[in-house]
């Protein structure tokens, strides 16, 4: 895995083909569509229909309000409901992929990277994650761990995917930039929802039902059930990488909203429990060899959350929000084992001041509480840690024309393994007209180190060359430092927004990222320890400070409401990041090591048709660039969904997933296969 | 790897496939419509003007405008400007923008197009004497005295009537408009 590989020359001109005929076949309706009979409702008066046939027009509306969208200084993105439903999505990560600027590699059947502006890698450790805005980006490692995160996809209302750093407003670790996945509310999931869904590499099942209790109160309760295969293998053996199969997870969790008449208090009750399991294979020492042996092993997880809030509304702009939670996990780690507790409370207020003002202030403390059982592989010393961490934070939007906002920003954050960290960010808002609008911002943010990189010894065990038999295996013996410092980004942004018509718009944002004292292993060539009477040789490395990097790309988004049926977006993402001294031999006596790479460019078209009120027929057309680092090969995918619904209460459909490639790579020699399901989703 | 021609065979297939449904929307449009939320909802807005009678001292005089206030935070609600002018029972529909803090004394409708509880709910305290008839589009309008409230069911535009309301407003409704609401919250004995 940390081997630099020989680049092998890219497969460019195949993917060039498949590019042009994604666009072909996705723009071919256009001839179709225009053709059409009404499509154009703008020749349609509607006051000449009666009030009962007035009732059966379909409404259509642009899901994502660009209007909301142009208020906003900063690089956002929505994913709708909507769009999770059409996409055939069956995960969390596997629906980021529609967001522009965001990188999603499947790297095994339980693990995902996901990140943006940077290197992608299994734990993203700059990009923070929040569920209803209980953070799930875990100390322990410094990122998300995907294979526990789950909820039921038909009861999410949005994902909001905000790049760029958030810090001054969600502080520590949203360096990159935060994804907030908000499920609906009770009052809008009532009644029963069942969905089975069964295919060639997954089964899920899910349960919800939502009713009314006393007269200002609603709940909901729902379960889901999952079983996942493993992904397919390719032919060179893997060295690194446990092969994760029959990955089975459990949830179930419930959630109650109390909203008195004419009150202006709401109280919001969450909670949830999970278990999961999957099969395990992970490399071992062996006495023989090839000295390396896969232990079969089935690692297990299990946990929960709760959650309460209560918001208080003065006025249309100003409110405050005080909400608590309590979040714990259990989950394996190869041979070792985490348990971890999150105490978190928050508080929010929001009022307006003079009339050109709105400020935003807040306070947060969070403890966490952990118990780590070493392994041989894993170990935390300590093994039990108690962290703490409190803040403040500040926030103005000063209106100082009409068409002009600037907002400042600070958050003042303390946690034990740095001490202080200060984030400002300033953004300057400018709508020029209803049509057009530029923001741009200039943000610190900071990453505080990780338990692992704070405390850890963790060692790895690897076979140089794989095809070499009789090779010494090496065992990279990663140490932690507890005298790091936080990584820092200084980010310059700057976006413009267009919407020509109602129904078209585009979102461009370009970016500029300067990142100071990464953290990363560094390696001396002269540090191999021989174990005497050992087969195989101990490579220290060190986690330090001494890396900087840059990344700069742009990002584009557009959306098209081509006619009343049929809805095309698309985004294009560019991203290019620099390390310095580079992951590649110095020529120094050390090398620095990191496991991450990113796709330069990424392509993603979606097309959503409304054939006949029953039917839809939706295309996903995605490209991927070749990861270098990885040495993994572009790809192209597409994605295809035919639903029919023959009542208002049925849905079937049939979603055909990587439908180009029988197999493709995405982050490692780990494989991602061709795939079909079918899916019942019944409302009662 | 699997040999090229086996992939092409499959990509065609779809390809086929997707090229002829792009054709069928031409086909089959007819039997079902769709339209702009805004443009939909102003067919049904110009319907309750028509079914709706306003206490006679609501007009100052007999060809006096209709009043259509708009108080939005949603922009694509200015599509009900395309009424202004059109004439309804021999009178002239009027519509206006209404903003924060302005009176609604002159306003026959009021149509509150948001879905943002902080902004309808003080607009629609707003509204200080009868003879206004207030439309919405927010879970619990009519809970909170507005007269008649849009919801979606299934992608298709529904509406409720609160009786009570109209009532203390002074406004009568024709069985047509009666007949096609969903709910009619009726007098609480």
């Amino acid at each position: 895995m940390f081997q630099l590989q020989v680049v092998q020359p890219s497969k460019h001109r195949h993917v060039i083909r498949w590019v042009v005929l994604g666009i072909i076949l996705l723009t071919a309706p256009l001839a179709g569509v225009s053709a059409a009979g009404p499509a154009d409702e703008g020749d349609i008066d509607f006051t000449q229909f009666s009030l009962e046939e007035l009732k059966s027009v379909k409404i259509t509306s642009a899901s994502k309000t660009p209007k909301n969208l142009s208020e906003i200084p900063a690089a956002v993105f929505v994913i709708t409901q909507d769009d999770i439903r059409r996409s055939g999505a069956t995960s969390i990560p596997e629906a980021l992929r529609m967001a522009p600027g965001v990188e999603v590699a499947r790297v095994s059947a339980t693990e995902w990277a996901v990140n943006m502006r940077d290197l992608n890698q299994l734990f993203a450790n700059k990009l923070l994650v929040l569920m209803d805005g209980r953070s799930i980006y875990s100390h322990l490692a410094s990122g998300v761990f995907w294979d526990i995160q789950d909820t039921v996809l038909e009861d999410i209302d949005r994902i909001e995917v905000i790049r760029g750093p958030g810090a001054a407003l969600w502080g520590v670790n949203a360096v990159n930039g935060v994804i907030n996945i908000i499920t609906k509310k009770a009052a809008d999931t009532q009644g029963g929802e069942v969905t089975a869904l069964g295919g060639s590499e997954e089964g899920i099942g899910t349960l919800r039902y939502g009713g009314v209790f006393g007269r200002d109160s609603h709940y909901r309760i729902y379960a889901k059930y999952f079983d996942r295969g493993s992904l397919f293998q390719s032919d060179d053996p893997i060295q690194d990488d446990g092969v994760n199969s029959d990955w089975q997870s459990g949830r179930g969790g419930a959630r109650m909203e109390w909203k008195p008449k004419d009150g202006r208090d709401s109280v919001f009750l969450q909670g949830e429990v999970f278990k999961n399991r999957y099969r395990a294979e992970i490399p071992m020492l062996a006495p023989e060899a090839p000295h390396i042996r896969q232990i079969r092993d089935t690692s297990r997880a299990k946990g929960g959350h709760m959650l309460s809030r209560w918001t208080r509304t003065f006025s249309e702009k100003s409110d405050s929000v005080l909400q608590f939670f309590y979040d714990y996990y259990d989950k394996d780690i190869d041979y070792a084992n985490v348990e971890a507790s999150t105490f978190d409370l928050d508080f929010q207020h929001r009022f307006p001041f003079r009339d050109r003002h709105e400020l935003v202030w807040g306070l947060n403390y969070r403890l966490i509480l952990d118990n780590f059982k070493n392994s041989e592989e894993t170990i935390l010393d300590p093994d039990a840690e108690t962290l703490q961490y409190y803040s403040a934070f500040v926030q103005d939007r000063i209106r100082i024309f009409d068409r002009l906002n600037l907002t400042l920003g600070a958050k003042f954050e303390h946690n034990d393994y740095t001490r202080w960290e200060i984030q400002p960010s300033a953004r300057l808002l400018w709508n020029l007209d209803e049509r057009h609008s530029f923001w741009g911002a200039v943000s610190r943010a900071a990453r505080v180190p990780s338990r692992v990189e704070h405390d850890g010894i963790v060692q790895e065990v690897t076979l140089p060359d794989p095809s070499a038999i009789g090779q010494v295996p090496v065992v990279y013996r990663g140490m932690g430092d507890n005298g790091l410092n936080a990584e820092t980004l200084v980010a310059y942004e700057a976006g413009y927004r267009f919407q020509p018509a109602s129904s078209l718009w585009f979102d461009t944002t370009a970016f500029y990222n300067d990142y100071e004292d990464l953290i990363a292993y560094r390696y001396d060539h002269d540090g191999k320890i021989e174990v005497e009477g050992a087969p195989y040789v101990i490579v220290p490395l060190h986690f330090d400070n001494s890396l900087r990097g840059e990344s700069f790309g742009i990002e584009l988004a557009a959306y098209w409401q081509a006619t009343v049926f049929w809805l095309l977006q698309g985004s294009y993402t560019f991203l290019e990041t620099n390390l310095n001294p580079g992951l590649l031999d110095t020529g120094e006596d050390e090398t620095y090591l990191i496991q991450a790479s990113n796709p330069r460019n990424q392509i993603s078209i979606r097309s959503a048709l409304n054939i006949t009120s029953q039917l839809e027929l939706d295309l996903w057309f995605r490209y991927v660039d070749r990861l270098n680092e990885n040495d993994v090969d572009e790809y192209a995918s597409l994605d295809a969904r035919l639903a029919y619904r023959p009542t208002d209460r049925l849905e079937l459909s049939v979603v055909g997933q990587n439908l180009l490639e029988p197999r493709h790579a995405e982050f490692s020699s780990i494989e991602v296969e061709r795939s079909i399901y079918l899916k019942a989703d019944w409302c009662f | 790897m699997i040999s090229t021609g086996h992939r092409r065979a499959g990509l065609k297939i779809w390809a086929i496939l997707f090229c002829l449904t792009a054709w069928l929307p031409g086909v089959v449009s007819g039997e079902t419509l769709s339209g702009a939320e805004y443009k939909v909802k102003l067919g049904f807005v110009y319907h309750f003007i028509r079914f709706t009678q306003w206490p006679p001292e609501t007009f100052p005089s007999s060809d006096s405008p209709i009043n259509l206030c708009i108080a939005s935070t949603n922009p694509a609600a200015d599509m009900l400007f395309s009424l202004q002018d059109r004439v309804v029972k021999g009178r002239r529909i009027d519509v206006r923008k209404i903003a924060a803090d302005e009176s609604l004394d002159a306003c026959q409708i009021l149509f509150i197009a948001s879905d943002d509880e902080t902004f309808v709910a003080p607009t629609l305290g707003m509204v200080r004497k009868p003879g206004i008839l207030s439309i919405g589009e927010i879970k619990g309008f009519t809970r909170m005295g507005g007269v008649i409230n849009f919801f979606v069911n299934r992608n298709q535009l529904r509406f409720e009537v609160n009786l009570d309301a109209a009532e203390s407003a002074g406004l009568k409704f024709s069985s047509q408009l009666l007949m096609s609401a969903d709910i009619v919250q009726k007098r609480e004995e």
